[in-house]
This record gives C-alpha cells, structure tokens and sequence, in this order.
C-alpha cells in the first residue's frame, strides 16, 4: 500500500463521517470564538484525566483570552461556574505569577489544563493500543482501539478551585501512588477542617455556603499537610484532593509564568532539605527508571539550579523552540518535542511526589504543576544528562 | 437555497444548478482545492471542473449530502491534479506533508500503485471507517479534516479551540493506530 492510495482510500470513507466534519468546519468558520469555546464546553462534559496538565503547546492564535479564560473555567469545573473554594481554607497566599507580553489571542491555559489532560491520557492510550497491536494481540488491539475504553482511559476525578489552585479527587491506588499517597485514604488522614463542597452540575465540586448545604468537606491530609493534597470527605468516601495546577484566573495572560518555588512551595518544601530524592520514572508517573538522586550535595544542588530559573510563558517557549521552523515542518517538529521528554519526579521528605518534564535535547523544563517553562542551561543541563543519562 | 432544492435543479436539467452551487458551495470547494494544490489557478480549475462533473452525474445519483458529494468531487480533481503537477515537478499545497505523514501508515514506495489498487481503495475504505467511527468524535474530526481536508494543522487547532502541539500529537497516534488497525486486519501496511 501507499500513501497516495491510502490518502485516496481515506477520500472514500462514509460521507456521513465526512459531513460531521464539515459541520464542525463550517460551525468554526462562522463563529470562531464560539466554536473555540464550544469545543472547551465540549470537553467540560468529558470527565477529566487524573493526570495533572502536560506541556508544550503552540498558541491557537485566533481564540481571545476574554473568551479563553472564562471558557477554560467551565472546562475545568465542568458546570461554567468558578467552584471557587475560599472559605475556612488555609490562608496561604496566591502565588506570584508573571504577566509575560503578548497577551495574544490564544488559550495556553485551556489547551495545557484540559486539551493536553487529554492528550496525555490519549497518548497513553493510544500507546498501549499500538503496543498491544504491534505484538499481535488482536483482542487487545480491538479492546484498546473501543471508543468507550478510551473514554473511560481518559476519565478523571472531579475537579475544584482552591485559593488559586485547581485539585483533582482520586482514591484509586495507582493515582494514589503516583503522587506519594498510601494505597488508601482513611478517615485518620484527614486532618483540621478546610472548607465545606457541594457536588457541582455535571462533575466536580463547588463551596457550599454552610455544612448544612455541603455534601462533602475538605480536609488537611495530617501526614503531610500542605497545599499539595487535602482529604476530600464525601459520604463515606475519602479521597486525596491531589494539586494539579495553579488557577488559570491568575495567569490572566497567555504568557503568563510562575516560578518553580511556587511549586515547592505547595508541597511544603522550603529548602533542598525537605526533598527526599529526585529520580526518572516512565511517562505514566508511575514505576521509578535508573538510580535516584538521594545524596544531600546532588539534592542541595538541584534545588538551587531549579529555584533560580527564570520562568517562561507558553508565547515565549514557543518562538524561542518552535519560531524559526517553516510552517509545514511544524507537525514533524512538535512530534520530535514531545517524544523527546523525559519525566522527573522529585520526591518530598513527607514521601509527596510531583513532577517536571525535561527535554534534554531541547534543554528545557516545563513544571506539570506551574504550566511554566525554564531553561535548563549550562551546569544544569549538565547535571542532569549526567545522573539521568 | 435547500440542498434538495438544488438537487432538483440537476435532475430538472436546468442550468441554475450551477451557480446556484456555486453560490452555496463555492467556497467550501475551493477551500479543499485550495488545500491540495498551492497553484491558485489551478484549484479554480479543479472547482469548475467539479461543476461540471457534477453536471454529468446528476442524474442519475441523487446525493444524500450533498455537501460532501461536492467535496468529494474536488478532493478527487485536486488530488488528481496534484499527481500531475509532482509529476511535472510543480509544487503542492499541504498535499505533501499530509501524504508524508500518511506514508508512516505505510511502506510502499510512493507514486507506486498496488496491482489491486481499484479492489482495495473499497475495502480499505470501509475498514478505515470502522477505524473512524470507533474514535471520539474530536478525534475523528482532527483526522478527517488533515486527512480527508487537508487542512494545516494550525487551522484544525484554531478550528478546534486547542494547540497545535495537540492536535500534531494526536494526529501521530492516530497514525500509529490506524497502522497497527489495518495490519491486525490483514494489511499489508
């Protein structure tokens, strides 16, 4: 078979297929920003994957923020409202975010939160399908390639906004781990009272006014209490309400960044001593690959080079990696970024583990927490091709 | 002007059919032509020929969408032009980068045909529609429109209200989905 035969095959399929794609061309055509917001809304109704956001995205240029960010909000609290949880919370304070230039029409943000979510989740997905499929196991390939299956591989956890920082609930042992929680939350890990929640519309939560009007509440996790997990009480459920992100409301621009303290920070580290051990691990977060780091100097050293670099938002990463490449060489190039990273996990001393993405052939750092990019030059650079190959 | 209106027109023989087409579907066309062949004239050929095939063929067919026997039509006269003009050395629109993304789907040498090409262009088809239907409706939007439409990635993100990153990743494991569906299936890919 060929290409131009396949192309030519592809010509032939169901005119019904065709046509709802032509639909959807047609709806964006006449309606741009609404088409880009339905398409957000679209997603808002897909149940989020528990995976925190993934990096690299180029900006869609013709989406305005004005529209992008309360868009990106429904997405993410799955009924348009803010879910905002205020009350009784721990008064941590925002963190400083930097307004970048050129506030282009674009929705960084959305496509990292809720587009690369999905993506991540697909890939994974999709990974295990053409794996399943390139080893001949045609039950497998056909279970992997089923609409529902990858739905569901792209299911999440209900979503909620606390002072400044999205979270996702999970209680499942693999999500669980991944993050340095035990296989199971117990009503013994719920520590001092948080705030109280309400099932949203759809899925998610949102602050209930009072306990009476609650139907779960939120709790410090005692073993480890920062704003990098809460116990979420709902019934006779408990969950980890585990820290995705940084509230898009505060990146009130598309090149918009926080610096990686902030991220420390939410877990409760404060200095190199309070991380236990940075290693590499699969792309799916879960099994650790090669040695870990767990000398004080390699940590100590880590942590300075890390706090020190200057953030980037998503409008410059994308000039200075993507800027220079011809149009159609695009595809060929964000493919090549994206099979080139490798995922870090850095370890807290309470045993809470978040994670950074590095793309040593690039030399760059994107922050699965901060949306961010940093520039990993020089001795940094250095030190990690050094201890993780 | 309703589809099944100018439908009618085609079966009534009478020449407002075709600028009533054009008028509807004029730009819908050119926009496919466009996005095969970067020679303006030449995808302004291609939509008038379209017209003109489509003349010829109703009646006796009386499409059902009438949109996409349209698209279709123009999707054909541009990709046959396209043949052509490559093999005249003259230039292409997304035409050649769709096609090399495609050819990681495959392995046969480009340009060749398979000696059951007409037979097989059917039957692949058809698998390639239960690949399709088996995919989220997003994702099989994303593919329709680089593969069947040879829109440019940044369009579909725009379209889509997503990134280009996103749209090019998902459109790599589609391939590799598609690739590993069709060799399940007994294709030689």
């Amino acid at each position: 078979m060929t290409r131009e035969e396949l192309f030519e095959a592809i010509g032939e399929v169901d005119e019904a297929l065709v046509e709802e794609t032509r639909a959807a061309r047609e709806r964006a055509e006449q309606a741009p920003a609404d088409a880009g917001a339905e398409a957000r809304a679209r997603r808002k109704h897909r149940r989020r994957s528990r995976a925190p956001v993934v990096a690299g995205v180029i900006l869609a240029a013709c989406v305005a923020a004005a529209i992008a960010i309360p868009a990106v909000r429904s997405v993410l609290h799955g009924n348009g409202s803010a879910g905002t949880v205020t009350e009784g919370a721990v008064p941590e304070e925002a963190p400083v975010v930097t307004s970048g230039e050129g506030a282009d029409a674009g929705d960084a943000a959305d496509n990292a939160a809720g587009g690369a979510a999905l993506t991540e989740a697909a890939d994974e997905a999709a990974d295990r399908a053409a794996d399943a499929a390139a080893s001949g196991s045609a039950e497998q390939a056909a279970a992997l390639y089923d609409a529902e299956a990858e739905d569901e591989a792209l299911a999440g956890a209900p979503l909620f906004e606390l002072n400044g920082c999205l979270y996702e609930a999970a209680d499942d042992p693999e999500t669980l781990m991944r993050f340095g929680l035990p296989a199971q939350i117990t009503a013994d890990m719920g520590g001092e009272h948080i705030a109280w929640l309400r099932q949203a519309e759809g899925s998610g939560y949102e602050p209930a006014v009072s306990q009476e009007d609650a139907s779960a509440e939120l709790l410090a996790y005692a073993p480890a209490p920062c704003r990098g997990v809460y116990v979420l009480h709902d019934g006779d459920r408990y969950l980890a309400a585990i820290f995705c992100n940084f509230s898009f409301t505060q990146l009130a621009d598309t090149n918009a960044s926080v610096e990686l303290t902030e991220l420390f920070r939410v877990y409760g580290v404060e200095g190199a001593e309070d991380i236990a051990l940075v290693c590499e691990t699969g792309r799916d977060r879960n099994e650790q690959t090669g040695e870990a780091v767990t000398d004080p100097g390699g940590i100590a050293f880590l942590y300075e080079e890390l706090t020190v670099r200057d953030s980037y938002g998503n409008d410059d990463f994308q000039t200075a990696v993507f800027g220079g490449i011809p149009e159609e060489e695009q595809p060929a190039a964000h493919a090549a970024f994206a099979d080139d990273m490798r995922m870090l996990r850095i370890e807290t001393a309470d045993g809470l583990r978040f994670y950074l993405e590095y793309y040593p052939s690039y030399g760059w750092l994107y922050g699965q927490g901060t949306l961010s990019w940093y520039w990993a030059e020089g001795r940094l650079a250095s030190w990690l091709n050094e201890r993780f190959g | 002007m309703e589809d099944h209106q100018i439908v009618q027109l085609y079966w009534d023989r009478d020449e407002a059919a075709i600028p009533a087409t054009e008028a509807k579907y004029g730009s819908y066309c050119r926009a496919i032509a466009g996005n095969i062949l970067s020679d303006r004239r030449d995808a302004e050929e291609c939509v008038n020929e379209t017209w003109l095939n489509t003349w010829n063929a109703i009646p006796p067919h009386r499409p059902r969408i009438l949109a996409t026997f349209l698209g279709k039509i123009t999707r054909n006269l541009s990709f046959n032009r396209y043949k052509h003009n490559r093999a005249a050395k003259r230039g292409g629109g997304q035409t050649e980068a769709v096609l090399d993304e495609l050819a990681e789907c495959v392995s046969g040498a480009p340009g060749a045909e398979s000696p059951e090409h007409a037979l097989d262009a059917r039957e692949l088809a058809a698998e390639i529609d239960a690949f399709l239907r088996g995919l989220p409706e997003e994702k099989r939007i994303m593919f329709l429109s680089r593969y069947w439409y040879a829109d440019r990635v940044g369009d579909i993100a725009a379209r889509m209200g997503t990134s280009e990153h996103r749209v090019s990743v998902i459109l790599s494991r589609l391939r590799a989905n598609l690739k590993g569906y069709l060799s399940e299936r007994g294709w030689e890919v």
